[in-house]
């Protein structure tokens, strides 16, 4: 590939947790004490302390929403949410109409949220925009995930119903087979879909974004994942098995003496009571540990896939090369910081993650003179745009 | 002062080098191999002070000057007096040891006061055809738990029943009306309250005491949790305690979701260990006020106590908390 041979510009974030613990606390303080008000400025002062840290080839990124849009997001928001929360009064139709359209809104929601989001973000004096249609939202989020779960219905009802007329066990077993990767290539493909639409409609000034995103290659992710799952599991019973063999020394009456004692109450076999809860919370930690490992390692093989398949005018190549293990390490080791701090060390957690993410993305070609033909395109950020960052609407793309 | 660093041009990512020339009367100049333009400090267009943060700053046609060095531009522009006090009360000592312990009294306020009270207030809130049904479907799947049909004889049932009617009879603010039941779960001695109302009382539980008087302190502690509607304030409270601990932690992925629930359970167990002591004093009040014989309540509790001792193993047992019931009760009773 020719991106090979261009020059690597690495992100690089700057934050530092004792300077942003300072800007946290003090939103938090300030978002108590004025009942929430504030949260409007916090949210400003976070994502500017985020942006501004942030450095992509020696310059940084900003953060240009307006506290006061915010504001006025949350509150309607908050409104419309009361409006909703007390329509069962009137009548409880009134209120599942008002559901109902929320749905119906909800790609309009999301791509407003996408373009303020965007908008308000500004590299090199040249801000962001998002250039998605409205219907390209509404096929994206509603129209092709409907067929698609029609299509993989019918599929898979005459798959199972041509096995039940050959045996009740093929069918069955294509059912399952069915089920396992038809499924999980129902659900690649949504992914796709939705991915194809968001990435491609982003803009850097009057540069486009562009992403060759395959279903195949989505597939083939959430296949790995899902067999690394596969394998996990079968190689912890394994283990277990063998820990359990190798403890009783294959007398497996032991096991059974030791419940027995247990259900009777036997408080005078105190050691075997401790041995075993301490193999249940073995068995139960390294499940978690595998669970982890495998929303790790999809969130990261994802983003790295759709990352590599982007660039900005065939010129700039975005880069992604988040590993795994170390993802899982920092996610681990942040939501621990976070529940044994009561929350508190949040800022060290938000400072670590940021640090991580930043190392492990680049972009590949020579900003600096690309950035001559790129001009700013007609961005102007409409309020009604924040409307839909106070509702939270956002999809997880990446 | 002269200050380096580059310039954007208007509606374009160039940059060029450029000097910023910064007068102590308020003025700055900002010069590249294009030309030059002059302004007051008020009337440019500043980046926000935030952190160590270089400060953009924004000139009438258009450019945007960013410095080499943030530093020394980002004080001078605070000697002019563009500094901000948002950025100072972040950085001072004082202030942050006020927000860690404003938010840390929150947080505890919020648990230990407002949970408690949002709960019951929700569980309030709550049709009683929910409860109803919750408390149905509990009884329909006691077999599956491992709850068998009572062998305790009809005799004894209906003295202790004629005693729990007059018990509910006489209590008032009952949000529902209870209903008595015997089970049988192995040696297991034990009451306990459904979301309807209904009360359980296992087999051993009635063996284990000498006269059915002595149930009347137990049954009127469970009458207790009907009373508070705790059972579903419970439920209410594990629901809000999952959703703010996944809202705080900003993952619901899957060890969180563990870690979750185990934060969830021990929580709640405080909060239930809370309810367990308001329940005994409920308990308490009303045997005076009904003019039960009070030896035969702390016989009750003594006998229940006793046998939990017995059979759970000591690692995870109660002890001391049982203890410590049954001082404050003897205390209630005596007092």
């Amino acid at each position: 590939m020719e991106s090979q041979h261009l020059s690597e510009n690495r992100f690089k974030f700057h934050g530092k947790t004792d300077e942003y613990f300072g800007i946290w606390i003090v939103n938090v303080l300030l978002s108590i004490v004025t009942l929430g008000i504030y949260s409007a400025w916090a949210k400003v002062r976070n994502k500017q302390y985020f942006y501004g840290n942030s450095e992509l080839a020696g310059e940084r990124f900003e953060y240009l929403a307006k506290p006061l849009q915010i504001l006025l997001g949350r509150i309607i928001a908050v409104v419309m949410v009361v409006i909703w929360a007390v329509s069962p009064m009137v009548s409880e139709i009134l209120q599942a109409v008002l559901m109902l359209m929320f749905v119906a809104i909800m790609p309009v929601l999301v791509v407003k949220n996408l373009r303020f989001d965007s908008r308000v973000t500004r590299y090199r004096n040249v801000r962001f925009d998002f250039v998605g249609s409205y219907g390209g939202a509404y096929m994206a989020l509603m129209v092709m995930p409907f067929l698609a779960m029609v299509i993989f219905g019918l599929v898979a009802t005459l798959l199972v119903g041509i096995g039940s007329v050959i045996s009740p066990v093929v069918s069955g077993i294509l059912g399952v087979l069915v089920f396992a990767i038809g499924g999980t290539y129902f659900y690649a493909f949504m992914a796709t879909y939705m991915s194809r639409y968001v990435l491609n409609n982003y803009q850097w000034g009057s540069m486009k974004f562009t992403a060759d995103i395959e279903s195949a290659a989505m597939f083939k992710i959430f296949l790995k994942a899902a067999a690394v799952g596969l394998g996990g599991v079968i190689a912890l019973s394994l283990l277990g098995a063998l820990v359990a063999f190798a403890l009783f020394s294959a007398d497996f009456s032991q096991l059974g003496a030791m419940f027995a004692s247990l259900e009777q109450g036997g408080a005078e076999d105190l050691a075997a009571g401790g041995a075993l809860v301490g193999i249940f919370a073995l068995i139960y930690i390294s499940f978690f540990l595998l669970g982890w490992f495998v929303t790790a390692y999809l969130k990261a093989c994802l983003r790295n896939y759709q990352f590599g398949q982007t660039d900005i005018e065939g010129q700039l190549f975005m880069v992604s090369s988040v590993k795994p293990l170390a993802f899982m390490g920092v996610m681990l080791s942040n939501m621990l910081i976070i529940v044994f701090s009561f929350g508190l060390a949040t800022p060290v957690a938000k400072v670590r993650m940021a640090k991580f993410m930043a190392q492990a993305t680049a972009v590949q070609g020579d900003i600096e003179s690309i950035a001559i033909n790129n001009q700013v395109s007609d961005s102007k950020t409409a309020i009604a745009d924040e409307v839909a960052d106070a509702f939270g609407v956002e999809i997880g793309v990446i | 002062m002269i200050i380096t660093g580059k310039v954007f041009v208007e509606n374009s990512s160039v940059s060029r080098v450029a000097k910023l020339h910064c007068s102590d009367e308020g003025w700055l100049e900002l010069s590249d191999e294009c030309g030059a333009i002059r302004a007051p400090v008020a009337e440019l267009d500043i980046a926000m002070s935030i952190g160590s943060q270089a400060r953009a700053i924004g000139f009438s046609n258009g450019s945007r000057f960013v410095a080499d060095e943030p530093s020394r531009l980002n004080s001078w522009l605070d000697k002019q007096g563009q500094g901000s006090w948002l950025k100072t009360l972040e950085r001072n000592f004082l202030m942050i040891t006020l927000g860690f312990v404003v938010s840390t009294a929150v947080i505890y306020a919020a648990a230990s006061q407002g949970l408690p009270w949002v709960s019951h207030y929700l569980a309030g809130k709550v049709p009683i055809s929910i409860s109803q049904e919750l408390g149905e479907r509990t009884l329909q799947q006691f077999e599956t738990l491992g709850f068998s049909e009572t062998k305790i004889s009809p005799e004894l049932q209906q003295t202790i029943e004629q005693n729990f009617n007059s018990l509910v009879e006489q209590i008032d603010g009952l949000p529902m009306q209870p209903k008595l039941y015997f089970y049988r779960m192995g040696d297991e001695a034990n009451a306990f309250a459904l979301a309807d109302g209904s009360i359980v009382v296992t087999d051993q539980l009635v063996r284990l005491l000498d006269n059915p008087k002595q149930l009347n302190g137990i049954l009127l502690h469970e009458l207790a949790h009907v009373a508070h509607n705790d059972v579903m304030a419970s439920l209410v409270r594990s629901a809000l305690i999952s959703t703010t601990v996944v809202l705080v932690v900003g993952d619901s992925s899957l060890l969180v979701d563990g870690l979750v629930s185990a934060a969830v359970l021990g929580v709640s167990l405080g909060y239930s260990r809370e309810a367990e002591q308001q329940a005994d004093l409920f308990a308490c009040h009303w045997s005076k006020q009904l003019d039960l014989p009070q030896d035969q309540l702390l016989a009750g509790y003594q006998q229940l106590f006793e046998d939990h001792e017995s059979h759970i193993p000591t690692w995870i047992s109660s002890h001391p908390g049982d203890e410590e019931r049954l001082r404050r009760l003897m205390e209630c009773v005596n007092s």
